[in-house]
């Protein structure tokens, strides 16, 4: 799929090679009173040609972010799952609850080309409509949209601007190594997350830097997550578009603002 | 919030990252000595040819690869650390004793992983010992293993 024309007139700041390894972007709403496990095997049937891979995986129960209220599953009747079902070549995947349907994207080797957001959207633009398509056909109703989500997962493994967690501060600012006095060696491990409202929109952007080793290579890394889940206005497909748009903008703009200037080098900052 | 329906003890990320695909294990959550058992085990890498005295070929990267995999995978809390070292033929071994119980892993090139479970001190009763090889999905099957010897299953 080609990328929108918008690609052609970036604004945001933007990297040659960017640490993100996933990104996922989304919507979650008030629970499908109707939705039952049959609905899933009925859905994966419309999209098996394209998601030929499934699996099942506990539901996603949120905490609340501060002003926002989250959606909660309610009726006894619900069952508490999730679905995942793959791409052919595993890069995209589409997860499924009773309250909340996200696209996820991610990186399956270290070679593999960072796909923007612009390349995304339409991939998620296509799925979503088609879930639409599947309520309103099953009778399911209509959906009544509560908040929209995109993070982007990056990684920052050691060995690339960092060292020890002693050298934090050169990859995250706000994070200082000086200390009241001399008591404490430099720290062994560091987790940080960070919450922050948002201007002119309402929602919050939310960062979380975690000390990790990947599963696939066992390479020791920062995982640093940056989340933004904001409200829509209405549960138009148009409106979740822009609030994607501008849950996306403030993703970015939060990253760059969070990183040091040291590492947009090392990612190679174009913008 | 944790995953404890499936996975009821492989470290993961805590909120909100319930939603990610890609798989880390969290530092915060795991064995204190995660960090130096993947080193130990990369550091067979520097082993020479003949390292035993007796023509062993050098270990093989893919074997380095998979035992580091396994560890970054199942070193929940309460694992002891593991003895780490050579086999002939390229593999590397991960044994841990924890009590009566022990297990050896062997990580082999060709991505086979050979396990000995033992029961007991006594090694003369058959029904102590168990041995097979694990072919898919080792992490897995390994962290049940592990699982009982640490006496959790």
């Amino acid at each position: 799929m080609q990328e929108k024309s918008v690609a052609a007139e970036r604004t945001l700041p933007d990297f040659d090679n960017p640490p993100a390894v996933e990104t996922l972007m989304g919507t979650h709403f008030a629970p499908i009173e109707r939705w039952q496990a049959p609905h899933f095997g009925l859905f994966w049937a419309r999209i098996k040609k394209d998601y030929p891979r499934v699996e099942i995986q506990p539901p996603v129960i949120h905490l609340p972010a501060p002003g926002l209220v989250p959606t909660q599953l309610q009726s006894p009747m619900e069952f508490p799952l999730r679905c995942w079902f793959f791409n052919q070549d595993e890069t995209r995947l589409i997860q499924v609850q009773s309250n909340l349907f996200l696209h996820n994207w991610r990186k399956t080797v270290q070679t593999d080309r960072y796909l923007h957001y612009d390349a995304l959207r339409p991939h998620f633009e296509k799925e979503w409509q088609t879930f639409r398509g599947f309520l309103e056909q099953e009778g399911l109703g209509s959906v009544n949209i509560s908040m929209c989500e995109v993070t982007y997962v990056n990684h920052i493994d050691r060995g690339s601007g960092w060292e020890t967690f002693a050298d934090l501060s050169n990859v995250l600012p706000n994070w200082s190594p000086s200390a009241s006095s001399s008591v404490l060696p430099p720290p062994e491990l560091v987790a940080i997350n960070a919450a922050f409202p948002l201007k002119h929109v309402e929602g919050h952007l939310q960062i979380s830097a975690q000390p990790a080793v990947r599963q696939n290579d066992a390479k020791e890394t920062i995982q640093l997550t940056v989340t933004v889940r904001c409200k829509p206005t209405s549960s138009s497909n148009e409106e979740i578009y822009r609030c994607l748009d501008e849950a996306r903008k403030w993703v970015t703009l939060g990253f760059t603002d969070f990183t040091s200037r040291k590492m947009h080098e090392i990612w190679g900052r174009k913008i | 919030m944790s995953y404890a329906v499936f996975e009821p003890t492989r470290p993961q990320l805590e909120w909100p990252t319930q939603s990610q695909w890609s798989k880390v294990t969290s530092l915060l959550f795991v064995a204190p000595w995660v960090l130096d058992a993947l080193d130990g085990i990369a550091g067979l890498a520097r082993l020479p040819h003949n390292w035993d005295g007796y023509g062993s070929p050098r270990v093989d990267p893919r074997a380095i690869a998979a035992a580091r995999r396994f560890v970054a995978n199942v070193a929940f809390k309460s694992l002891p650390f593991p003895h780490i070292s050579p086999v002939l033929g390229g593999s590397v071994g991960l044994h841990w004793r924890c009590g009566h119980r022990e297990l050896e892993f062997t990580f082999q090139p060709d991505g086979a992983v050979g396990f000995l479970r033992i029961l007991g001190a006594d090694l003369d009763r058959e029904e102590n010992m168990e041995e097979g090889t694990l072919r898919q999905e080792p992490e897995t099957a390994g962290l049940r293993l592990l699982l009982w010897m640490v006496g959790a299953r």
